[in-house]
């Protein structure tokens, strides 16, 4: 389907609708890039017409007029809305109906839109709270284990090799602060981010994909409930309450592991660590690794959500786009880890020099 | 069902063969202890029996009888089976019968019985090549691009945390050094195991998954395959294979982008950078990054592959798999992570004083 692909659940919707009763008379027929992938072809009676590329305002409208609950209208008004849009191009019907955008640009817009819709809807208040405190339960505790035992190896790794060399270099008294900074700004949120994209952001894509597939969003609809609010806005809300928390949690505990490897195996006392930590760190290190966080599951969880209610052509889609959510947060995580980190440090920074 | 995942494909196959002709006066009833995920229940005519627990050798020679093609020598064997296993154990039934080892401890033997099957066809040559370049073509080529762009901008977060806290040390000529052993030794590969156990991981658990679901698994074994030659293996060797390969490459470029962020922003040289990290590195850094590489490899795809065969429950089962699979993939990723960097470098280096 050339339009976008969160307008696509309401063509579906009204040509169920027409399929059962036989009085329409739409005169539009919409051309589809993705024949295989489509279930059901929306064919409409009269002349065809080419819906093409329409503008991202586009899909607001189209989804302001499914509330009418009158199917001819809103054929009426869909062929309206091409009439005009043909006004102001000067491309011809020739040039545009052989090009199509890609697939993944159009999930790539719903994900601006969603994002959208969940921040509007938001600050109005419209926040279904059992279904938060559900999904919060879901990213918070049960994600406390893995995320415990995966920061604990990381910190444990990296003492390792900051242990080894600083140890020649006479810089034995700076290894707590290297770790604590290196944990407090970087390790920590990253490490946080990619275990619950891999854990929390598939199974979100899991289950939209899903619920897209059989059609229980539609049904959300019909029931008069809005999917964003119902289904999405809960899971941006819990990951992003529940990620700084996790954040704090596994920075603790690296820390933790790495002064008792250092201690255990390589002979430097705890209280040298401990020391050297406390020396170097700012509560600017602790907050900014809060606020990537954040950044990090609101971004896990837009992505993942919004590849999850675009999903198309069965259980081989919702598969594919779980694979897909995933990498898709993974890159997002690097790409806002190296954002952030530039806007937050810079300059060059004196807390090192203090624990040396 | 009690008995390892690994027979239970045998067993849905035995049953369907007893359902076909009534000929069968078998005497074996098996206790499931999942009963809402079983699709079907596998139950035979006569005296009801308890098979609790096997040893896990019973799992090769239950599959041994599949090859016989006798349905009822398979039955009248694993009789005989059912009882020289009580005799050893002092344990009352009553108390078997109530206990039952949770899903994941089975799963999690069906991981190291399949890791020692890959080994061995491996080293008998039973290798499908074809399907070997084809998951090769698929985790080597199509996955460079995501992990290209992952290591760049990891590598310029880490840039901007070590130079500058570096420069306030006067430690600017040991920026590239730091660099390139934290590359070499510690993110490269962590950082490209964790895209492809994202991207790759949970694309096999999904196939895997869904091709058990829907009984394809069955087929193959109808067809005189192996589904270990032919789905499992081309997946380890081409992940054992592509990592190595994907670590040089995530490494020659997460250096090139450090050390023009530095160039460029910080304004240490390139030719500091460069010479520095020239005068740390040693050919074992290298060598043992891809052997790390290698490692994580094997773990993400015999985890995925292991999850995606003991897939139970339709499309939501094929969900829970691919889920489960990423996370315990990344776990695993990060806990061989400090176990080889433990015992590949022990003791005080000194590389890192060599460019200062």
């Amino acid at each position: 389907m050339q339009t976008t692909s969160y307008s696509h659940p309401l063509f579906c919707f009204s040509c169920r609708n027409i399929s059962t009763n036989g009085k329409s008379k739409g005169s539009v027929k919409f051309r589809a890039p993705y024949p295989s992938q489509l279930g059901r072809k929306c064919g409409f009676n009269g002349r065809p017409r080419v819906y093409i590329s329409p503008s991202p305002i586009k899909p607001n409208r189209l989804y302001v007029l499914h509330n009418t609950g009158d199917n001819h209208p809103s054929a009426f008004s869909v062929d309206d809305e091409m009439n005009t849009n043909h006004a102001p191009n000067g491309m011809s019907p020739t040039f545009l109906s052989n090009w199509s955008p890609p697939r993944y640009l159009w999930r790539g817009l719903s994900v601006l839109i969603l994002a959208g819709q969940v921040v509007v809807k938001t600050l109005k208040g419209k926040i279904h709270w059992r279904n938060t405190l559900q999904q919060l339960e879901r990213v918070g505790p049960k994600s406390v284990g893995v995320c415990l035992l995966t920061s604990a190896f990381v910190g444990m790794a990296f003492t390792i090799q900051f242990v080894r060399e600083f140890t020649r270099l006479g810089l034995n008294r700076s290894v707590g602060g290297v770790l604590a900074l290196a944990f407090s700004r970087e390790l920590s949120p990253v490490v946080t981010a990619i275990v619950v994209a891999g854990r929390i952001g598939s199974a979100f894509a899991a289950e939209l994909g899903t619920m897209q597939v059989s059609e229980q969003t539609d049904t959300l609809r019909v029931l008069g409930s809005d999917p964003v609010d119902y289904l999405v806005t809960p899971r941006v809300l819990a990951t992003c309450i529940a990620l700084p928390l996790l954040t704090l949690l596994c920075f603790t505990l690296g820390m933790a592991s790495s002064a008792l490897l250092a201690d255990g195996v390589y002979g430097l006392s705890i209280n040298i660590i401990m020391d050297s930590a406390q020396r170097a760190l700012r509560s600017w290190d602790i907050i900014s690794a809060m606020i990537k966080s954040q950044v990090f599951g609101a971004i896990i969880s837009i992505v993942s959500c919004a590849w999850g209610v675009t999903t198309l052509g069965g259980a081989k889609g919702v598969g594919e786009s779980t694979t897909s959510a995933v990498v898709i947060s993974l890159v997002g995580i690097f790409i806002a880890d190296f954002a952030l980190s530039y806007v937050f440090f810079q300059g060059a920074g004196d807390q090192l020099k203090n624990c040396v």
